[in-house]
């Protein structure tokens, strides 16, 4: 049977052969491409923009807090209009703007969309062996929502209001009245961003019906649901993460929508006041709904980040160490948890809303119990290491440094699911610092790792290494000098929003780093004015130090497409899993022949054989029994 | 290239792909309306007025859950003469779908304009009056106006929108020139004070030569700055008096002299209040909020606002009249039932209703109670006066008083839209969204209707699986249905 379905594929691979030869047109090629690699690369260059913008916003604010006195530096203000800075200062409201898109840009359109979308569409066909995904039209429509929703939100900072300002959590009444002394209120920032919202969450509800789909019916013969690559699992839970908890955000942007354009009272009180006016709604509505609807989904959303993340980090290290995954069904069984569980989280980021006491409690509860298949995830990766002998490649490198770097990130979760301590860092730094640590060196180094690692597949090219040292180790230092210091600042109570330092900065300092002299004596004296300036200043250099530490990597990968050191085999790293089973780069359909999995997806060091790894696609040296008979789980 | 498994199913899992798919997306559905559920949920539950339980019409809802379930049936037989392969009769019950889907939609469409055009207000001092207003003069603001004074920074033309006899108008600028103050025009004014601001910029940093030559090129270009005064305002004299009807929600404030637009607008009138008045017939009387039963406060129903703005002052006496008539004894037989309830609870407190439903009367109800038993009195004792007002009454409007309240005693209006209150917001945003959903129903079962032809012949399995998947989406859509009928128009 396995023989005349590779005769069939051969004939309907020359078919295609010839098909390729007639060359589709650029359009249909580059740009309205059913193909999912070619989606998958779309959306990763389009994110990576987005990445860049967002980070750049970020660079503005950081100047803004460590020097709120002083203009920002020309490479900054090169990109800002002038009517929306005074005395070349960033304001307030410029601040705010930027918060906003800077939070929504980098987990809406930036980690997102890279991580799922680019990986998940490029990686998982090839690792389950399809040819391409079950839905490829939709999966184009999928992608170009998205551009259009990314359109949007960058075209929202060109309008008379600028961009939405209020958070990228866009809480109401405050999202509701805001930007509203605008001729008309359909072209502000504020309706901008929730009609580009309307659009992100299409996209990923189409991709995330699509992903769903392919996994469960397009598995080549004899991948059985326990030789799926953890990637696979990790690409589902998240498919079904976005597929369930999008939908109440799109009801809150829906119902916000109706709140600015309709007039409605969805999430507007009764007797609001706007400017010492009543707003002239009926109210009657409830703000706290639209905080339900809106970590109903938020909450799911970080799992949505950090699952691609951690898959991709659960790919390099078995690669890269040559030994099995430690514990592949404990993390299946445990993501799969993590999955069911994070829909049960949401409220522990309202716990300063006085929902009640008891509410609290059940997140309290539920958020402590996640922490439970998070640490079994991390802690099988840890002891993945153990016993191997570790090849430091570039993506290995990355895949090692997210291992402490989302340690740290988990752990300083633990003091916010108490609702007690809470009390006292809801709102500050630490939160920042929590978070930015978990997204930041956290799972943008898994991506990182992924990008390194996937490189060779779809440019038959390997990355520099040298240039990849540059990146990597600036970054992994100057991560740690942006966000380390929020921890502190944060457990002092330094506010999240204050644009220029608030009540913590004396008025009249001027003082920088450096002149200050004695910043680590000042550090826990009672100098805490200067240190909290001092530690703005601190990060701001880190955060310019990151930008600078980009460098390498955008040269390395553009350049690396065409002077990269050529692969000797499809295969350079020695890996198991199918997507290394085809010609590099891909041709559109994959494979050559149908692939057909005989066993697991980790199995290097086997015992007996020749080499240190055994792929997937090659049948074991004893006689085996028909594929779709094997038991599961080898 | 072929996707494996888009007609027939893999064999481990037992699906086809557009299977999986339409499972997926409905799961989605799910929370989708899930949510708008839970809101609902939430918005009753904190409600701070009385929650509407009769106001939508049930007979229209009825009759469109029948035909959705009908249209639920029809789909499958739809589908089973596909899949026993007979085209014509699939075409005969598809039709019936489409056809039931598109009057589902019209009959949505008839509640939707009832609703559109029904009249909501609340005074200031929370009693409300429902009813209909018929013409757009009738709840807008009228201002008869000499001189506009537009903003260089904030205005726009959009005031103009608002001016009847606009094409009669010229506007003359102080210093004598005409202006025509369009959308361009203002443009060119923003413009101008850009550079302007810019030239001043560049001189209070020190380079004078390219500010004259800024400064230069703004009196050539954008010379319609010049007539704005130092406060960036403009003064422009009309040539004749210019008549605006503004929707009332355009306007910040107004005096006999003088009306503000909203900030969004920037723009000033100076001339003559024509009238500020909203004036409509009304059908429906609620004094539940104006009588608040949470808050004892005595409030008698005889001092309610609304009762000082009749057109015919007895046919607002006569209103108070039956309401008290209606409402006294209502009142009495539940205030003895409390009494009792707290008779056989001693030591339990009472928690009073906030709001008791027969301080609410629909005019034509009331009418028709009272008249009946006015007939009974008049017979009785032959009082010709009452006969002769009921007569009257009848031949009128039928019961239907006219009102005249001034904007500034009206706290809230709006008509049955969404803007009404919570419950009309989550009525039509979901019922709403439902429709697109049936819309989008319609439109592709309808495409498979007229356009499945040719790929049925090709592969008539593929197009049973297409139908089966619009089928179930369209069960679907029925199911959302039936839980919005009741949530809606029954409980």
């Amino acid at each position: 049977m396995a023989t005349a379905t590779t005769a069939d594929s051969n004939a309907a691979d020359h078919a295609h052969a010839e098909h390729d030869h007639h060359d589709a047109p650029f359009w249909k090629k580059y740009i309205f491409s059913c193909d999912h690699k070619m989606i998958g690369l779309q959306y990763g260059y389009t994110s990576l923009f987005f990445l860049a913008f967002g980070f750049y916003l970020m660079l503005c604010m950081r100047w803004s807090i460590a020097y709120p006195e002083q203009p920002l530096p020309w490479y900054l203000r090169l990109f800002i209009v002038e009517r929306f800075i005074s005395d070349g200062m960033m304001n307030g409201s410029l601040y705010n703007m930027f918060g906003a898109m800077h939070g929504t840009i980098m987990v809406f359109l930036g980690v997102v969309p890279l991580g799922f979308a680019a990986f998940g569409n490029y990686v998982t066909p090839l690792q389950i062996g399809a040819i391409d995904m079950a839905f490829p039209r939709l999966n184009m429509a999928s992608f170009w929502c998205f551009f259009i929703g990314g359109i949007m939100m960058l075209g929202s900072f060109f309008m008379p209001s600028g961009a939405a300002q209020v958070g990228w959590t866009n809480y109401s009444p405050l999202a509701t009245t805001a930007q509203l002394d605008y001729p008309s209120i359909f072209w502000t920032g504020q309706t901008m961003w929730l009609l580009a919202m309307v659009f992100v969450i299409t996209s990923s509800l189409l991709g995330a019906v699509n992903f769903i789909a392919t996994i469960i019916n397009l598995r080549a013969d004899g991948l059985t649901w326990m030789r799926l690559p953890f990637f696979v699992w990790a690409m589902m839970v998240t498919g079904f993460l976005l597929l369930l908890a999008f939908p109440p955000l799109e009801v809150a942007a829906i119902m916000q929508l109706m709140d600015r354009l309709a007039y409605t009272s969805f999430f507007v009180p009764t007797g609001l006041l706007v400017d010492g006016q009543p707003f002239d709604v009926a109210g009657g509505g409830s703000p706290l709904l639209f905080q339900h609807l809106f970590w109903f989904l938020g909450h799911p959303e970080v799992y949505v980040l950090l699952l691609p993340a951690i898959a991709i980090v659960a790919e390099v290290i078995p690669a890269n160490t040559r030994k099995p995954l430690w514990g592949y069904r404990s993390m299946v069984y445990a993501v799969l948890t993590l999955g069911f569980l994070s829909f049960i989280v949401w409220a522990h980021h309202m716990y300063m809303t006085g929902m009640g006491a008891w509410v609290s409690a059940f997140f309290q509860t539920t958020t402590v119990l996640i922490s439970v298949p998070s640490v079994i995830l991390l802690t099988c990766l840890m002891i993945s290491l153990w016993g191997g002998s570790i090849r430091f490649t570039m993506p290995m490198l990355w895949a090692a440094a997210f291992l402490p770097m989302f340690g740290i990130g988990g752990l300083t979760g633990l003091p916010l699911a108490f609702n007690l301590i809470d009390l006292h860092l809801h709102d500050t730094y630490y939160v920042i610092g929590h978070f930015h640590y978990v997204v930041a060196p956290g799972i943008i180094f898994g991506l990182f790792a992924g990008i390194y690692h996937w490189y060779p597949n779809f440019t038959g090219r390997l990355m520099n290494n040298f240039l990849g040292h540059l990146h990597f180790w600036p970054s992994l230092i100057a991560m740690n000098i942006l966000f380390a210091p929020m921890m502190v600042q944060g457990v002092a109570g330094f506010h999240r929003r204050w644009y220029d330092g608030g009540l913590s900065f004396p008025l009249t300092t001027e003082k920088t780093l450096f002149e200050a002299g004695s910043f680590f004596s000042n550090l826990f004296a009672n100098g805490e004015v200067i240190t909290m300036r001092d530690l703005n200043i601190l990060m701001t250099f880190g955060a310019m130090m990151l930008a600078v530490a980009q460098i390498p990597f955008i040269i390395n990968f553009f350049g690396s497409i065409l002077f990269g050191k050529k692969i000797k085999n499809d295969n350079p790293w020695g890996a198991t899993t199918l997507e290394w089973a085809t010609p590099t780069p891909p041709p559109h359909g994959n494979f050559l022949e149908e692939p057909v999995a005989y066993k697991g997806p980790y199995e290097y060091s086997v015992p007996g054989e020749d080499r240190d790894f055994s792929p997937q696609w090659e049948p074991a040296k004893k006689a085996e029994p028909k594929p779709e008979k094997e038991p599961a789980g080898v | 290239m072929e996707i494996p498994h888009t007609v027939t199913a893999r064999p481990d899992t037992g699906l086809w792909n557009a299977k999986v798919g339409i499972w997926l997306f409905l799961a989605s559905e799910v929370m989708l309306f899930g949510g708008l559920f839970s809101s609902y949920v939430f918005l009753r539950l904190g409600a701070d007025y009385p929650w509407p339980r009769d106001e939508l019409q049930v007979p229209f809802g009825f009759v469109n859950t029948l035909i959705l379930i009908l249209s639920s049936v029809f789909v499958v037989y739809a589908w089973v003469a596909l899949k026993m392969r007979q085209w014509n009769r699939y075409r005969v019950w598809m039709s019936l779908v489409v056809l039931c889907a598109a009057v589902f939609l019209v009959n949505k469409g008839f509640e939707y304009k009832a609703k559109f055009t029904h009249y909501h207000v609340t005074l200031k001092d929370d009693s409300i009056v429902s009813g209909h207003i018929h013409s757009r003069e009738d709840k807008s603001i009228i201002f008869n106006a000499d001189s506009v004074t537009v903003d260089a920074a904030g205005g726009n033309h959009v005031f103009l929108k608002w001016l009847e006899n606009k094409d009669d108008i010229r506007f003359t600028a102080p210093d004598g020139t005409e202006v025509e103050p369009s959308r361009a025009w203002f443009a060119d004014v923003k413009r101008g004070l850009k550079k302007r601001q810019k030239a001043d910029q560049l001189a209070a940093d020190g380079d004078d030569a390219a500010s004259a030559k800024l400064m230069e090129e703004v009196n050539d270009k954008y010379s319609a700055l010049n007539a704005f005064d130092d406060s960036g305002q403009l003064k422009l004299t009309l040539s004749q008096t210019g008549r605006f009807v503004i929707p009332r929600h355009k306007v910040l404030s107004w005096t006999d002299e003088q009306l503000d637009f909203t900030r969004a607008l920037a723009t000033k009138l100076d001339g003559k209040l024509v009238s500020a008045t909203l004036k409509m017939q009304i059908d429906e009387l609620d004094l539940r909020e104006y009588l608040r039963h949470d808050d004892p406060r005595e409030k008698a129903v005889a001092d309610a606002l609304i009762f000082d703005h009749f057109d015919d002052a007895a046919e607002g006496q006569q209103l108070l009249e039956d309401f008290n008539h209606y409402r006294d004894p209502k009142l009495a037989a539940h205030e003895e039932a409390v009494a009792e309830w707290k008779a056989k609870h001693p030591g339990v407190e009472y928690e009073p209703e906030p709001f008791y439903d027969f301080e609410r009367v629909y005019l034509d109800k009331l009418h028709e109670e009272v008249h009946a038993e006015d007939e009974t009195h008049s017979n009785a004792e032959g009082d010709h006066e009452q006969q002769a007002a009921a007569g009257a009454d009848e031949s009128g409007s039928h019961g239907h008083p006219s009102v005249s309240i001034p904007f500034e005693e009206v706290e809230f209006f709006s008509n049955f839209g969404p803007r009404k209150n919570t419950f009309y917001a989550i009525y039509f945003t979901m019922t709403g969204l439902h429709g697109l959903h049936v819309f989008g129903g319609m439109l592709v079962l309808g495409y498979f209707l007229f356009r499945g032809r040719k790929l049925y012949l090709k592969n008539p399995e593929h197009m049973a699986n297409r139908v089966e998947v619009g089928g179930l989406f369209w069960h679907f859509v029925d199911l959302v249905w039936i839980f919005l009928f009741p949530i809606f128009y029954l409980m």
